[in-house]
């Protein structure tokens, strides 16, 4: 995801155009990390609750969906396909049925969790009603992804400011209006259906040609690119400005988590504490990036960001060092 | 003499089982899981392990660290006051109300140590147990009033006797129904693993137990849920009683891994319930369970 | 609710078992094109330096000392992206298909190599000629050790020296 945005981002910079192949396999690698990310979430969240058995059938399931990337890209999870112009390795047509034979397995066992788990009384006790966050709140927190389209907001960058092959693919927005877990866990389960479809589709739909753009040109220094894109938890922007001898000038990321967990304090205000747990874990919180650490002075209501200098100059104050690490 | 020897007997079985049954239900729990699991032997070394690593006091109060002993004391006197697929050794010396009242010492034990640490994991634990002692605890004891009415005593043996030479009736199996769901949360199994074990509150009254307290609490948890399947199966499935004792005591080891293997599947199919839904949950188990000691009480 | 609890324990039972007891075992087998462990064969390196410059962990040193190129690679850090084995001009850094990496000694993870070049005349500095003719005795001569430590478990590539 993250690596797409930021290709993204020089490739508008420098005005390159990636060739339409390689937009496919883009689209490919994004869909494929959705859903192991989706299938991940709903492992967890089981387990946050105690339900062990669909931590590991979520985890049982997700694992053909590593083999896939293994197979595409030669690594389970890191898959380090983009380059800026482009991708890096192709997939042959060659490989295309076992991909699909593959990806039907995935798309049955997914459908089978969902049905199974639609009716369960004691999973919906836990899930239902809890961790309500209104659309008007949400709208107010400018809360991000799955956790707004289950309180029936329809945003996706995807459909909004298609990029990669997803003007040409289409892309259906799962939107629900239960604002509580149980949305939740319905929006992203049928988010994974459609990433099994979307990665249907652009096998099929995929042109021949490079996967590469010409690349031979440097990139001009001192402009400007912002790329954003749909990432399981919400939005993702990064804005870079390219600098001399082929570096970034500036390069700045922004994750939606640290941005979802805004809406926390609505979300478990007067609940059990049972409930925040699971309520945080529905969110699907990446707190790795979250980076930013702010106190708040509960006398004084003061709020203050910390800078990195700053929880340097905290870590060697706590462990007595006197030289920077 | 002889009563004294059995009752020793009872007390290593309890002791040395326990973590066998265990070590089944964690196999039973990975089959479902799609994995293989850890060897039926594990609860041994999982409890070998603990019992030589460094006790870690973390708080002042003495009864922080005596809670894990009275705990296990208290289940292991109630292995000698109920029956095993044979008569209880020391019969004379309990019925069901003390076995109730141990039970309930074993829970208080629980309390303690959630209170006596100074966490607010441990007293959030500490807490939720008293809910669900003050809720489990009367299902248990009307479920074997109930009992206890239609057999005309409050004596294990006398209601074992009575319930193989009759035929189970309505208000059995009210008892029956209501006295297993109650077990499974007194064995701390999902949907009512509220107390210990929590993904929410971190092992609960039990987080800053460490080291041998840690094993004997573990032992005390392995030795309840021995218990409280040996009085299901005797009280309410004592049938067939095969006549050597020995043979009848190796059968009742084998319809309780059975009921044990039912609770493990109940297990893995559920996920926690919150506290407050467990209570009203058992709360209306409690109003059947009333209707069914009239039942008992008119005779049917 | 009874129906949804038998369709879960259904996909459960259906599926008995998949895990592998690795490592006490055998594992999974990997697919092919999957990025392991480099594996780099002195006998093709030119000493470019293109590997180094596109390392993004900056693991790869290459310096000159003398009639030598020394490239020296540190793979503690390594993240398995490829691109190393994707530039290098001359095929001579591949991946292979081995995973396990973990030691209690660093050098298992070394590689280094001594190529020796032919020198300009004017400033000493190493360089390979294009003639192909003139590559034949400096090939003859150029000296690599993968995974000098070689305490890996499985399989790890051994030594190999240029003929």
């Amino acid at each position: 995801m993250h690596s797409t945005a930021y290709c993204q981002a020089v490739e508008k910079a420098a005005e390159i155009e990636v060739p339409a192949r390689g937009r496919f396999i883009r689209v490919i690698c994004l869909e494929l990390e959705r859903i192991q990310s989706h299938l991940l979430w709903l492992g967890i969240a089981g387990h946050i609750i105690g339900f062990d058995t669909v931590l590991m059938q979520a985890w049982r399931i997700r694992e053909p969906v590593m083999w896939l990337c293994e197979k595409i890209t030669g690594n389970r999870k890191l898959l380090g396909m983009n380059l800026v112009g482009g991708v890096r390795r192709d997939v042959p047509r060659g490989i295309h049925d076992e991909l699909l034979e593959v990806l039907a397995r995935v798309e049955k066992e997914s459908t089978a969790v969902l049905a199974a788990i639609a009716g369960d009384i004691t999973l919906k006790a836990r899930c239902e009603k809890v961790g309500v966050i209104s659309p008007e709140e949400s709208i107010a927190f400018a809360l991000l992804g799955p956790t707004a389209r289950a309180s029936g907001i329809s945003i996706d960058i995807r459909v909004d400011h298609p990029y990669a092959a997803y003007p040409e693919l289409g892309c259906e927005v799962m939107v629900e209006q239960g604002c509580d877990i149980w949305s939740r866990v319905l929006v992203r389960l049928r988010e994974t259906l459609e990433a099994i479809r979307l990665v249907r589709d652009a096998l099929r739909m995929m042109p021949d040609g490079p996967i590469m753009a010409d690349m031979r040109q440097p990139i001009p220094p001192g402009r400007i690119g912002l790329s954003s894109v749909e990432a399981p938890r919400g939005e993702t922007h990064h804005f870079v400005i390219t600098g001399e001898e082929q570096r970034p000038y500036r390069w700045k990321a922004r994750a939606p988590t640290f941005q979802n967990l805004q809406g926390i304090p609505v979300m478990v205000a007067g609940e059990y504490i049972a409930d925040v747990p699971i309520g945080l874990g529905s969110m699907d919180p990446c707190f790795s990036c979250t980076e930013r650490l702010e106190t708040i002075d509960v006398r004084s209501g003061e709020v203050r960001t910390w800078s990195r200098e700053e929880l340097q100059a905290l870590y060697r104050l706590r462990h007595g060092l006197k030289e920077p690490l | 003499m002889n009563s004294y020897l059995l009752a020793f007997v009872q007390i290593l079985l309890v002791l040395l089982l326990a973590p066998l049954f265990e070590g089944v239900m964690r196999k039973l729990v990975a089959l479902v899981h799609s994995r293989i699991g850890p060897p039926l032997h594990q609860p041994y070394l999982d409890l070998l392990k603990l019992l030589g690593k460094e006790e870690l006091v973390t708080a002042p109060h003495p009864l922080f660290r005596y809670s894990a002993v009275l705990g296990l004391a208290a289940i292991l006197t109630t292995a000698v006051l109920i029956p095993i697929g044979m008569l209880p050794p020391l019969e004379s010396a309990g019925d069901i109300l003390v076995f109730i009242y141990l039970i309930t010492l074993a829970a208080v034990m629980v309390v303690i140590s959630g209170v006596t640490s100074d966490s607010p994991y441990a007293a959030i634990g500490a807490s939720r147990e008293v809910m669900m002692l003050l809720t489990v605890e009367p299902v248990i004891l009307i479920a074997l009033i109930s009992m206890a009415v239609k057999a005309g005593s409050t004596r294990f043996g006398e209601i074992m006797a009575w319930q193989a030479a009759h035929a189970p009736t309505f208000s059995t199996l009210i008892a029956g129904l209501t006295l297993f769901i109650a077990i499974v949360a007194q064995m701390a199994r999902l949907p009512f693993d509220i107390v210990e074990a929590d993904q929410e509150i971190m092992e609960g009254p039990f987080v800053e137990q460490s080291g041998p307290k840690l094993a004997l609490f573990k032992w005390m948890i392995y030795a309840k849920q021995f218990i409280f399947a040996a009085v299901f199966i005797s009280v309410f499935i004592p049938w067939p009683v095969v006549q050597p004792a020995i043979l009848n005591l190796l059968l009742t080891l084998l319809k309780m891994a059975v009921l044990l293997l039912i609770v493990g599947v109940v297990h893995v199919v559920n996920p926690r319930l919150r506290i407050d839904q467990a209570v009203r949950f058992f709360l209306a188990l409690v109003v059947i369970e009333i209707a069914g000691l009239a039942l008992a009480l008119v005779g049917s | 609710m009874l129906k949804s609890k038998f369709k879960e324990a259904r996909i459960c039972f259906s599926n008995l078992r998949v895990t592998l007891p690795y490592p006490f075992g055998p594992g999974s087998e990997v697919a092919e094109g999957f990025r392991g462990k480099i594996d780099v064969d002195a006998s093709r390196c030119i000493g470019c330096g293109g590997c180094a410059n596109v390392c993004p962990s900056r693991l790869i040193r290459c310096h000159d000392e003398g009639d030598q190129t020394h490239m020296e690679f540190i793979l503690d850090r390594c993240t398995y992206c490829g691109r190393c084995a994707e530039v290098c001009p001359e095929g001579a850094i591949t991946m292979t298909l081995l995973f396990e990496s973990a030691t209690d000694d660093k050098t298992d993870l070394y590689i280094e190599q001594q190529l020796y070049m032919l020198t300009c005349k004017r400033c000493g500095r190493c360089f390979e000629t294009e003639n192909a003719i003139d590559r034949i005795p400096t090939r003859r001569m150029r000296k690599g050790r993968n995974y000098v430590g070689s305490s890996m478990p499985h399989g790890a590539p051994g030594e190999r020296e240029a003929s």
